[in-house]
């Protein structure tokens, strides 16, 4: 948008139509940006955080959307001479291009608020999502040059070309290059093991490499068969300690078709890991006190905490709080007694459908189950909270109205789309 | 917590930028 009104201006209009322009200028900075948020890129996510900065995504990606959508019909309003532009009497091609990048926008915004409506698998909704940005971004920057207003000049064209084609090869990038670096690192699957909660454990070896350098509570993206080229890539919390980069274990629940396909998967098949990501982490040699509270599968990150805090002989007081549906959901169970065991860790397990005779806490995991099980908050207990988002948005009040400060609340959520 | 900071700060961006954008298209009018 800057760009195109710092060259030689032109005739102005009325408030509508340059209106109309300058929101179809901001769409297409916008959605280009999107493309370098979205991407996994180191430089950019810093310590924001890789859900953190998906949410942001989500809701600008909207933003631009409707940013889309209202740079024609600002512009038709103020003048009608722009209707030309969706007539194909006018021009088909062009009417059929406009049309289409109408369409392809639209159609990215839908299949990624509904998408489990759709029944669209998620690997496919990843393919379709990159292949439609790049769509809406390269038409929408050839329409912003066509058009020939504010882009009239040379080096407005050669700016505005500039800001849009970089973070177009950075897409490029993360589905192009980092597939081929990542396959001068592979990994083989070494143990395929059934765990209680019905998770399949999954243990990975690097090859010819020393292995992934990681701090515990961080995930990385999951590729199993011959090729990294593939649409099959997922994110998984690491479990086991940082203290062992050569040896990764994953705990895999099967709540989508890839994370049941994990369980049939044989010793020894090719493995590509893309990361490690994620700011939820616990520097277990900071000595401070932690609160972990854990819902299902959100164990796994907290797990590789614990495992680091024993690997490191950490003496620091912990308390474990685990929610599950059923008992034998519960996962880790053995691991966790061990590391209880170990470590000055209180562990409290709460079911929502306890069995007969639990002794056990129950229900959710409430303000009034906290104030009972944990210590009164102090300025050096940090709180590490990942599960459900229905558990997340009961815990996370929950912890702020004990007094927990922002700065001490970690979350991690999955599910983001 | 951090997601719904995450979410504001999305949209606090998004106004931010409407207000920009309707601001430059005030001034190229004249």
């Amino acid at each position: 948008m800057l760009i195109a009104v710092s060259g030689d201006r032109p005739a102005p209009r009325n408030l509508f139509v340059e209106s109309g322009a300058m929101l179809g200028l901001l769409g297409l900075g916008v959605l280009a940006m999107q493309l370098v948020i979205s991407g996994r890129h180191r430089w950019f996510a810093g310590r924001l955080g890789q859900d953190n900065l998906l949410q942001f995504h989500r809701q600008v990606g909207i933003f631009g959307w409707l940013l889309v959508l209202s740079h024609p019909l600002c512009m038709i309003i103020g003048s009608p001479v722009y209707l030309a532009f969706l007539d194909p009497r006018a021009g088909w091609i062009r009417a059929f291009t406009l049309y289409l990048l109408l369409l392809a926008a639209t159609t990215l915004i839908v299949t990624t608020l509904w998408r489990r409506r759709f029944h669209l698998q998620y690997e496919w909704w990843r393919a379709v999502h990159a292949v439609l940005a790049l769509v809406v971004v390269a038409g929408g920057l050839g329409h912003a040059l066509m058009a020939d207003h504010y882009t009239a000049g040379w080096v407005t064209k050669a700016l505005l070309g500039g800001v849009v084609v970089v973070p177009l090869l950075l897409l490029l990038e993360t589905r192009l290059f980092r597939p081929w670096r990542l396959g001068r690192r592979p990994w083989r699957v070494q143990l395929v093991e059934q765990r209680s909660g019905g998770v399949t454990r999954l243990e990975l070896r690097p090859e010819g490499h020393p292995g992934m350098q990681f701090n515990p509570g961080q995930f990385a993206w999951l590729t199993l068969g011959p090729s990294p080229y593939t649409l099959q890539q997922h994110p998984f919390s690491i479990a086991s300690a940082a203290t062992e980069p050569e040896r990764i274990e994953l705990a895999i629940k099967p709540l989508g078709d890839f994370s049941a396909s994990v369980a049939d998967v044989a010793c020894g098949t090719h493995a590509w890991l893309e990361g490690p990501y994620g700011t939820f982490s616990f520097d277990v040699t900071s000595g401070r006190r932690a609160v972990f509270v854990a819902g299902g599968t959100g164990i796994t990150p907290m797990i590789s905490m614990l495992r680091t805090c024993r690997a490191k002989g950490c003496p620091q007081p912990l308390w474990l709080v685990d929610a599950n549906n059923e008992q034998g959901d519960i996962i880790f169970r053995n691991e966790i007694e061990s590391l209880a065991q170990t470590l000055a860790l209180r562990v409290v397990h709460v079911l929502l459908e306890p069995p007969p005779g639990w002794q056990g806490e129950t229900g959710f995991v409430d303000e009034a189950l906290l104030d009972r099980v944990l210590p009164p908050d102090a300025a050096d207990i940090d709180y590490f909270v990942c599960g459900p988002p229905p558990m997340m948005n009961l815990v996370e009040p929950a912890l702020r109205a004990r007094g927990v400060t922002a700065d001490r609340l970690h979350s991690e959520r999955f599910e983001l789309v | 917590m951090q997601h719904l900071y995450a979410r504001r700060a999305g949209i606090i961006v998004s106004l931010l930028l409407l207000g920009a954008a309707l601001g430059v298209a005030r001034l190229m009018v004249g």
